[in-house]
C-alpha cells in the first residue's frame, strides 16, 4: 500500500519497496479513501516551442508571414484547436509563443501543426481573430507528444506536407520542416518536504483509540477538494508527529494556492472522523515553520441551521520545511532511459480452437484484430515510442510446439535461440505464425515467462543499459502455478521490470488479484523472501468496446511511478543533456 | 576459493512483534548480521530508539564471505537480550544468480522465530563490491596465490590462526 497518492512520495517514502505499510493498521481503507479522487498517474505540464526551417514561400512578391496553429487529434479523427503562435516574418521562423499542454504517459496524444501564410491582410489583427479559412496553408505536420518527450533532447523535427486541393490526392509537396521542442517548467520539479505535527488532539471517543492521520487536499477550480497527499496513521497518539511528506508545486497548484489540511481519526469501517482542519498555502506553511508557531485547527460544528467553525485548542506545527529540486520522469526519459516491452501470450487450450470463430485466438479474415491482438496493439503503440530499437522479446506459453512437449515459454518467432521480434508488426506476425505452428495445450503457468523476462532484465543491467522492462502477459485463465509465479515475481521485484497481466475471455480472475498488490499484501515467496516493491498489475479486459481501453490506460499509467520508485530507491539519477 | 566482499545495509524492519504474544514491539530493536564462518562472529547495528515495531537503522557493514558460504543470517533482537527472529539470506539472491556483481540488491525477508513462526519483515540492501582470492586458510587446506582468472598452485600451510579473529570484529 503506498501511503500517499503522489508518484513523488511513493518514490521517496517507499525507501525500500512497499515499506510504507507503516503503522501496522490495515491502511487499505485509508488508501481507498484517498485514492478515490486522487490521481496516481504521472501527468506533467510541458511547454511546446516551435520553429521552422525552409518554409516554402507562397507569395512571390511579398514576404513570408507565417503562423502555426496547434491542434490535438482525437481518437475519432476530429481535431481541436489548442492555440496559435504569433506571426513571424521569416523563411526560418522561430515563434515565441509557448503552448502549455498536459502530457499523459499512458495515452497517445496526437498533435497536428498547421503553418499558415498570413500575408499582409491580417498583419494588424489579433491572431485569435484571424479566420483560418481565408488563409493559405503552407503545410502541416503531425507527431505524437510522446515522440517528442522520448527524444533525448526533447526536440522533434517533422516534415511539413502541403496538401493541395486541386492536385492528385496522393501527391504532396514537402514545404519545409517544423521543429517542436518540449520543456518542463522548473516549478514542476520543486519538491517540498514537510514534517507536520499536532499538539493536544481533542479526540475523546470511549469506544475507539486515537489513530490520527492527515489528508492534504488542494481546492480545485470547481471548489471540490482533491486529496493530493496523506500521512500514515499514528497509533494511540495525541501528540502525533508524522513522517515527512512530499508535495510538489504542481500538485498544490501554486505556492500560494490554499491547501486544506484535515486531521482524521482512523476508523476501520472507512468512515474516518474529522478531528479538525486548517487551510494554508505552501507559503503560509513556510511562514509557520520559520516562526515556529502553531496554527489552531477548526471544526465545523452545527449551530442551528448553519455550521460554525469552532476553533480548537489543537495546533498544527510545521517542524520541517525544505524545498528541493528533484528529477522528474521526463528528465529520466530525456537522459536516455527507455521502456522495453516484452510480450507473453497464452496458448492454452481453454482459448478454443483457433480455426473456429468462437475462439479467442480466431484470426478474422476481415482483418479485425482478436482480443489478444487488440491488447498487444493498444499497449504496444503506447510503449514502443519509448524504445529506440523497437526490438521486443515475444513468447507464448501453454502450447505444444511441433513434435515437442508442452512448453511454458517458447519464442513466438519460432526460433530456438533468440526471442526478439521487430516492432509491433513483428509481434503480430510472429503471433499469427505461431498459431499455425503449435497446438494449444495447458496448464497456465507464468513462472517460466517471468523468469525469462528477469534474465533479460538482468542481462541489460550487466551491460549497463538504461532500460526498464515491461512484461505484458495476456491470458485467458487463472494460473495453476501460483507459488512458482509468486517466487518468480518476488525475485524479479528487485530488477528494472514491471509486469502487466491482462485477463481476456470470461474466466473468473479472482485469484489473479492476489498477484496485484493493490488488492493484497506484499508478495512473499515460499522461502520467506518478500517482494521489495510492487511490480505486478492485473486488469481484466472484458468490455472491449467500452471500458477496455480505459482499463489498459489505467494499467499503463502506473508504470512511470513504478519506474521512479525503482530509480529513486537506488539513487539512479538522470545525467541531463544540456539543452 | 575466492572470497566475496559483500556490503550489507540493514535498512529497516516492518511489523515486528514480540515473540510471546505477538503484540507490536515497543522495545528498541537491533539488527545483527551473522556469517556462516562462525556462530559467534556478528555485526550489529545500534539500537533503534524511535521506530518501535518499525525500526530503521540504515547502517552499512562490509563482510567477507568465502565461496562455500551459501547464506548469511540477519537477526533482529529486541534490546540486547531477546532474539525476535532470523532471516536467512541465500547468497544466490545477490550473487552468482542472474544479476551482475556490483548491482545494489534491495531484498526483503520474512523473519522467522526460533520455533518457526513468522514475524515481521526485514529490509536489507546487499552489493557484492569485490572478490579476492583467499590468502590465508584457517582450515589448513592450502594457500592460493595469484591473480584472478589464472590457474594457481595451492601450497598447504599450517593452521596458524582462525580467520574469524583476523577478519571480523567480535561485537557481542
Amino acid at each position: 500500500m503506498g501511503n500517499c497518492c503522489s508518484d513523488r512520495s511513493r518514490g521517496r517514502n517507499a525507501a525500500i519497496g512497499g515499506a510504507s505499510t507503516s503503522n501496522g493498521i490495515n491502511s487499505e481503507a485509508v488508501d481507498e479513501f484517498a485514492e478515490a479522487t486522487a490521481y496516481n498517474s504521472v501527468t506533467s505540464w510541458i511547454e511546446l516551442s516551435l520553429s521552422a526551417s525552409n518554409l516554402r514561400d507562397q507569395s512571390v512578391f511579398t514576404k513570408c508571414d507565417s503562423m502555426v496553429v496547434l491542434y490535438t487529434k482525437r481518437f475519432d479523427g476530429s481535431i481541436e484547436e489548442l492555440g496559435r503562435t504569433e506571426i513571424q516574418n521569416s523563411v526560418n521562423p522561430v515563434w515565441n509563443t509557448k503552448h502549455a499542454i498536459i502530457y499523459h504517459f499512458e495515452v497517445l496524444q496526437t498533435l497536428l501543426f498547421r503553418v499558415f501564410d498570413v500575408g499582409n491582410l491580417f498583419q494588424n489583427l489579433d491572431v485569435k481573430n484571424i479566420k483560418l479559412d481565408e488563409l493559405q496553408c503552407i503545410g502541416e505536420g503531425t507527431c505524437l507528444l510522446s515522440e517528442i518527450i522520448a527524444k533525448p533532447n526533447r526536440m522533434l523535427t517533422v516534415d511539413l506536407i502541403c496538401k493541395e486541393e486541386n492536385s492528385i490526392p496522393n501527391q504532396s509537396h514537402n514545404s519545409g520542416k517544423l521543429s517542436v521542442r518540449a520543456d518542463e517548467p522548473i516549478s514542476v520539479k520543486t519538491l517540498t518536504e514537510l514534517t507536520l505535527r499536532c499538539s493536544d488532539l481533542e479526540y475523546t471517543d470511549l469506544f475507539s483509540r486515537s489513530e490520527p492521520f492527515l489528508v492534504i487536499s488542494n481546492s480545485a477550480v470547481d471548489g471540490k477538494p482533491v486529496p493530493i497527499c496523506k500521512t500514515e496513521i499514528m497509533k494511540n497518539d495525541l501528540k502525533p508527529t508524522w513522517k515527512p511528506i512530499y508535495l510538489n508545486v504542481q500538485q498544490a497548484g501554486s505556492k500560494d494556492t490554499p491547501l486544506i489540511i484535515e486531521c482524521f481519526n482512523f476508523n476501520s469501517n472507512g468512515k474516518h472522523d474529522l478531528v479538525g482542519k486548517v487551510q494554508k498555502s505552501l507559503a503560509d506553511l513556510e511562514k509557520l515553520h520559520s516562526s515556529g508557531l502553531g496554527e489552531n485547527l477548526t471544526l465545523p460544528t452545527p449551530v442551528g441551521q448553519h455550521y460554525q467553525n469552532k476553533i480548537l485548542d489543537t495546533k498544527l506545527f510545521v517542524d520541517k520545511f525544505i524545498e528541493s529540486t528533484e528529477s522528474t520522469f521526463l528528465d529520466y526519459l530525456a537522459a536516455g532511459f527507455e521502456f522495453n516491452l516484452m510480450v507473453a501470450i497464452d496458448f492454452t487450450a481453454s482459448n478454443g480452437n483457433p480455426r473456429l470463430p468462437d475462439s479467442l485466438h480466431y484470426i478474422d479474415p476481415s482483418g479485425r484484430p482478436n482480443v489478444y491482438q487488440k491488447v498487444v496493439l493498444e499497449v504496444g503503440e503506447v510503449l514502443q515510442v519509448y524504445d529506440s530499437d523497437k526490438r521486443f522479446p515475444a513468447w507464448g506459453f501453454g502450447a505444444r510446439p511441433i513434435d515437442g512437449p508442452v512448453s511454458h515459454c517458447f519464442n513466438l518467432n519460432g526460433s530456438s535461440n533468440y526471442c526478439e521480434v521487430n516492432g509491433i508488426q513483428g509481434i503480430m506476425m510472429a503471433y499469427q505464425s505461431a498459431l499455425f505452428n503449435v497446438s494449444l495445450a495447458g496448464p497456465t503457468l507464468f513462472g517460466h515467462v517471468i523468469t525469462s523476462a528477469s534474465v533479460i532484465a538482468s542481462q541489460a543491467l550487466g551491460s549497463g543499459q538504461q532500460k526498464y522492462f515491461v512484461l505484458l502477459i495476456i491470458t485467458d485463465g487463472v494460473i495453476t502455478d501460483l507459488q512458482e509465479t509468486k517466487d518468480a515475481i518476488v525475485k524479479a521485484s528487485d530488477l528494472p521490470l514491471s509486469i502487466l497481466i491482462v485477463g481476456v475471455g470470461g474466466a473468473d480472475f479472482k485469484e489473479m488479484e492476489i498477484l496485484d498488490p493493490d488488492k493484497s499484501d506484499r508478495l512473499e515467496s515460499s522461502t520467506g523472501h518478500v517482494a521489495t516493491r510492487h511490480i505486478v498489475q492485473f486488469v481484466p479486459f472484458r468490455d472491449v468496446q467500452n471500458g477496455g481501453t480505459a482499463a489498459l490506460h489505467s494499467l499503463l499509467s502506473r508504470l512511470p511511478s513504478q519506474f521512479l520508485t525503482y530509480a529513486r530507491t537506488r539513487d539512479i539519477h538522470p545525467k541531463l543533456n544540456q539543452i | 576459493m575466492s572470497i566475496k566482499v559483500v556490503e550489507i545495509t540493514l535498512i529497516s524492519c516492518e511489523g515486528l512483534t514480540t515473540p510471546d504474544n505477538h503484540r507490536p514491539l515497543k522495545k528498541h530493536a537491533r539488527g545483527v548480521i551473522r556469517t556462516p564462518q562462525s556462530a559467534s562472529v556478528v555485526r550489529s547495528t545500534s539500537l533503534d530508539r524511535h521506530g518501535g515495531a518499525y525500526p530503521r537503522w540504515d547502517e552499512r557493514f562490509t563482510v567477507e564471505m568465502p565461496a562455500w558460504a551459501r547464506w548469511l543470517d540477519v537477526e533482529v533482537w529486541s534490546g540486547m537480550e531477546r532474539l525476535i527472529g532470523t532471516a536467512r539470506v541465500p547468497a544466490s539472491d545477490f550473487s552468482g544468480g542472474i544479476v551482475p556483481d556490483g548491482y545494489l540488491n534491495f531484498l526483503s525477508y520474512r523473519l522467522r522465530e526460533g520455533n518457526g513462526e513468522f514475524n515481521g519483515i526485514v529490509n536489507v540492501s546487499v552489493r557484492v563490491v569485490g572478490r579476492k582470492l583467499e590468502s590465508r586458510n584457517g582450515a589448513g587446506f592450502g594457500c592460493a596465490l595469484g591473480v584472478p582468472g589464472r590457474v594457481v598452485t595451492g601450497i598447504p600451510v599450517s593452521n596458524t590462526n582462525s580467520p574469524s579473529k583476523t577478519t571480523f570484529k567480535n561485537v557481542v
